[in-house]
């Protein structure tokens, strides 16, 4: 992968030490974000997606084993200097969070909560937060800003609440924005709005956006390049249009057919992709998707798939012994 | 509000009434008839004072009537006032009340915030151990225990109330008020640690970590408000157990409280001083928990749209 990304994670892996065991939530994970630069990444529930994020955040707890590397301009993120660490998170790289119902606390005034960021890192004071807040509020197009400062969160939408996370990660300029799965939680008319607030804010700031996800629907028009996670492993990364024009992983392809779009037909079936996911805790032995797949052999559940470029393209990867598209013809010809 | 504290008065009156017959309570043996003609006089002049003719009701009416002004009748015994006698013992208990109860916030919040944010690990077992332990020992054991240490083996407070002045009233009201607060340390901080770390959990303590602030801020700032509902509500019920405390420690300190002043009256029946001291405690109690339902208000704003 290239070496001029603003963010690099290299062979990242997480593991939990539960009472049950070890749980392998993350193992060879590898990605990268240049500046400005929109990457999606998409899996289901509990395909390590989010442990990955969190652990780059530091937010994953004490029994959190974490192995690999993640360099962030030039910083190990995982071995921060001591005095960069105090203006680290919150300054050049912020998340937004799946649920923005819980994401504000419920005692203190939008105001405080959206300050105090600017204060602490910047040394900002007391007016002059208070006016970078109003613009915020403004930045992310919530009308009336001056009355929602003075306001508590339960007074506040969903999806005002939302915009006001975003306006709080966005506090610091950060040149990395981490949204995890930041349209779960809202109805389906202001998800819309969010994403696309989110797209626009990426080009208006220049910065670069990581948005996690389970929808291919919604990084398709708002990502550069897809990363496609399952059981904890990366199944395929690629440019956006490579992955949805010339797919190379079966689990890639059984996502994109589980999800209708507008051109699919009224009452038409959609295909679910059968079976549930990888139990984490064994130690990863083979392809954790090999037991749903219909294209499996004995060899993926007795081996890890490699993680590979396609013939076509250095920057559209995958992991799969059996792969379609482009990258399954020259397979064919051995 | 005002119905309990008349519950509570009704209560206290009929009980002091109808347990024993006040009269013998006032004059002692010569109350019997069969004492003798020559006190006959005295008892129509007792029975005339104190109202004792009258049906119970009334008596009670009359009672509360006096209440509402400020008059709490006459001592059986000496016919002091009782509002003088109360006056002149409340002070103390309410100050060494207060005393108490700051020492032991003062204390429960930063640990319970310091253990909170270590927890499950060693110290903070550790620290379980430590508070369990405290609200273990009873308080007359406690008592007698911080007596012997501090006052008598290392002498570093007195070993009698000293009255010459603020400072003086205070240092010698430290360690009855460390004794009384022992427990009620160990019960907000055990509290106050469960509440808060449920509150680490939530998803607005990931935000403010991912906005980069520090701990202290976030322990301070984020968690600490909304994780203290329970220690709060106990407080407002502890008030009262801490009414019950004082009494034993007034009386082993030699501190001329009102805890003091009950209990002697309580032995010599002297039932105007008891009835007074049983008043004004539940006052102070609805009083203090009401102050506890407004400041839910302060600690959570969603509360008050509730109403």
């Amino acid at each position: 992968m290239m070496s001029d990304n603003l963010l690099e994670v290299d062979n990242l892996g997480v593991t939990f030490n539960t009472p049950e065991g070890k749980v392998y939530a993350v193992s060879g994970v590898s990605l990268g974000v240049s500046k400005g630069e929109a990457l999606g990444i998409v899996g289901e529930s509990g395909s390590g997606k989010s442990v990955t994020m969190k652990s780059i955040m530091g937010l994953l707890p004490r029994t959190a084993e974490i192995t690999g590397s993640a360099v962030f301009d030039g910083l190990d993120v995982f071995d921060l200097p001591k005095g960069r660490r105090k203006h680290f998170y919150g300054v050049d790289i912020a998340m937004v969070f799946q649920n923005p119902m819980t994401s504000l606390n419920p005692v203190k005034r939008i105001d405080a909560q959206l300050t105090e960021g600017m204060r602490y890192h910047d040394g900002l004071s007391h007016s002059a937060a208070k006016e970078h807040a109003l613009e915020l509020l403004d930045l992310v197009r919530i009308p009336d800003p001056v009355k929602r400062l003075r306001q508590y969160p339960h007074e506040l939408s969903g999806g005002m609440r939302q915009r006001v996370v975003i306006a709080m990660a966005l506090a610091n300029e950060p040149a990395l924005l981490i949204a995890d799965e930041p349209t779960t939680a809202l109805d389906v008319t202001v998800q819309r709005d969010i994403l696309d607030l989110l797209d626009d804010l990426r080009r208006e700031l220049d910065m670069a956006l990581i948005l996690i996800t389970h929808d291919l629907g919604v990084v398709r028009d708002r990502t550069d390049t897809i990363a496609v996670m399952y059981g904890g492993r990366l199944m395929e990364t690629a440019p956006t249009a490579a992955v949805f024009a010339d797919t190379a992983h079966p689990y890639t392809q059984a996502l994109q057919r589980s999800i209708p779009d507008m051109s699919t037909p009224r009452g038409t079936q959609l295909d679910p992709i059968p079976g549930s996911p990888p139990d984490l805790a064994f130690a990863p032995t083979a392809c954790p998707f090999a037991p749903r797949c219909t294209y499996a052999t004995d060899e993926c559940a007795s081996a890890i798939p490699p993680f590979k470029s396609t013939p076509s393209s250095a920057d559209h990867s995958y992991a799969c012994f059996h792969p379609c598209g482009s990258a399954a013809e020259p397979a064919a010809s051995v | 509000m005002l119905l309990v504290v008349l519950a509570v008065t009704f209560l206290a009156f009929a009980s002091m009434n109808f347990l024993g017959d006040p009269l013998v309570n006032i004059l002692g043996p010569i109350a019997d008839e069969s004492s003798g003609p020559e006190f006959a006089e005295i008892r129509a002049e007792a029975r005339a004072e104190y109202h004792l003719d009258d049906p119970f009701p009334v008596r009670y009416a009359r009672w509360v009537g006096d209440l509402t002004q400020g008059d709490f009748g006459r001592s059986f015994k000496n016919q002091q006032n009782v509002r003088t006698v109360i006056a002149d013992k409340l002070p103390v208990t309410i100050l060494l009340m207060a005393y108490a109860q700051l020492l032991a916030i003062a204390v429960s919040i930063p640990w319970a915030l310091w253990a909170a944010s270590r927890a499950y690990r060693f110290v903070d077992k550790a620290s379980t151990v430590v508070s369990f332990g405290m609200l273990g020992i009873p308080v007359f054991a406690l008592v007698v225990l911080l007596f012997w240490l501090f006052a008598l083996y290392w002498q570093i407070f007195p070993t009698r109330f000293d009255d010459s002045g603020l400072g003086p009233r205070l240092w010698s009201l430290t360690l009855p008020a460390i004794s009384l607060a022992i427990p009620l340390i160990a019960t907000y901080q055990r509290l106050l640690r469960t509440d808060l770390i449920s509150t680490l959990q939530e998803d607005f303590i990931a935000v403010a970590r991912a906005k980069g602030m520090s701990t202290r801020h976030i322990l301070f700032r984020h968690a600490l408000r909304p994780s203290m509902f329970s220690m709060l509500t106990v407080f407002g019920i502890q008030t009262g157990a801490l009414i019950g405390g004082s009494l034993v420690v007034e009386q082993y300190f030699g501190i001329p409280g009102i805890g003091r002043a009950v209990i002697e009256a309580i032995i010599r029946d002297d039932f105007p001083i008891v009835l007074a001291v049983v008043v004004i405690m539940s006052v102070l109690f609805v009083l203090i928990n009401f102050l506890v339902d407004i400041a839910y208000t302060w600690l959570d704003p969603r509360v008050a749209l509730n109403d």
